[in-house]
């Protein structure tokens, strides 16, 4: 169950990656704020409120996931963000990534099975 | 060194140090909790240990703290500086659970090879240029 939690907190941390950069992209880059009300409606968008509850419930999930695990051995796995991430930005964002981009994050996952089978 | 990359070093530290220490104190505050199902139940609420609510806060609020430092210690080291510094945190917080009694978590050959690799790993996917290190495709007026 415990590792159910961590997969819960990858997941929820990349969508709210996924958020903030939409956020950023499209509600943040032509912010000029004129008015009080303009930051009010930053309060109800909902990319930034997207972006907030899921970065809380990646919080809720990681809690529940320290109670079934080592500290020592379920923080590391939480480098899966990099690959995640790095897929999010290769196919949804179109960047490129280069090859030894992907490199690092092969040499990642191998640190990653090495912790989880310890 | 300029004045700018010794504050980011700086500030690079303190949310390195906050990052581990959040992890840490999670980590002992939650043990003290009880499963989700009573964390769930507000009749149990004031008969939880103190000292794990108390450890959890502490815990999300240093992570907080370092998020907000975080933000900051971007726009002044370069990234491909900043991010294989961040992964310093799995190192200091494996060492301090396995060496301090508090946590006594085991020590091993398999999980020290493994930490090291994620840290290369890190630096090599942060290296100049290895990602798109611009803006990326502006979605709105591509």
């Amino acid at each position: 169950m415990a590792y159910v939690f961590v997969a819960l907190t990858i997941l929820f941390t990349v969508l709210g990656q996924y958020f903030q950069k939409l956020a950023a992209d499209e509600l943040l880059v032509d912010f000029m704020p004129t008015r009080a009300l303009d930051y009010l409606g930053l309060l109800v968008d909902h990319r930034l409120l997207g972006a907030l509850s899921s970065l809380a419930l990646a919080l809720l999930f990681w809690l529940l996931a320290l109670q079934g695990l080592e500290v020592s051995k379920a923080y590391p796995l939480l480098a899966v963000n990099y690959l995640a991430m790095m897929a999010l930005a290769r196919w949804r964002f179109g960047e490129t990534i280069s090859r030894s981009a992907w490199c690092g994050v092969g040499v990642i996952l191998v640190g990653i099975v090495l912790v989880a089978g310890s | 060194m300029t004045a700018v990359a010794r504050r980011g070093y700086a500030l690079a530290l303190g949310s390195l140090a906050l990052a581990s220490a959040a992890q840490l104190l999670l980590k002992l505050g939650m043990a003290r909790l009880p499963p989700l199902a009573a964390l769930l139940d507000p009749a149990l609420w004031l008969t939880l240990d103190p000292l794990g609510v108390a450890g959890t806060a502490a815990g999300v609020a240093c992570y907080g703290l370092s998020m907000v430092i975080w933000i900051n210690v971007l726009t002044l080291l370069p990234l491909a500086v900043a991010y294989p510094l961040l992964s310093l945190s799995y190192v200091i917080v494996y060492l301090v659970a396995t060496q301090v009694p508090a946590w006594g978590e085991a020590a091993s050959d398999r999980r020290t090879a493994g930490i090291l690799l994620i840290m290369l790993g890190v630096a090599l996917v942060s290296r100049p240029g290895a990602a798109g290190h611009g803006p990326g495709r502006r979605r709105d007026r591509a």
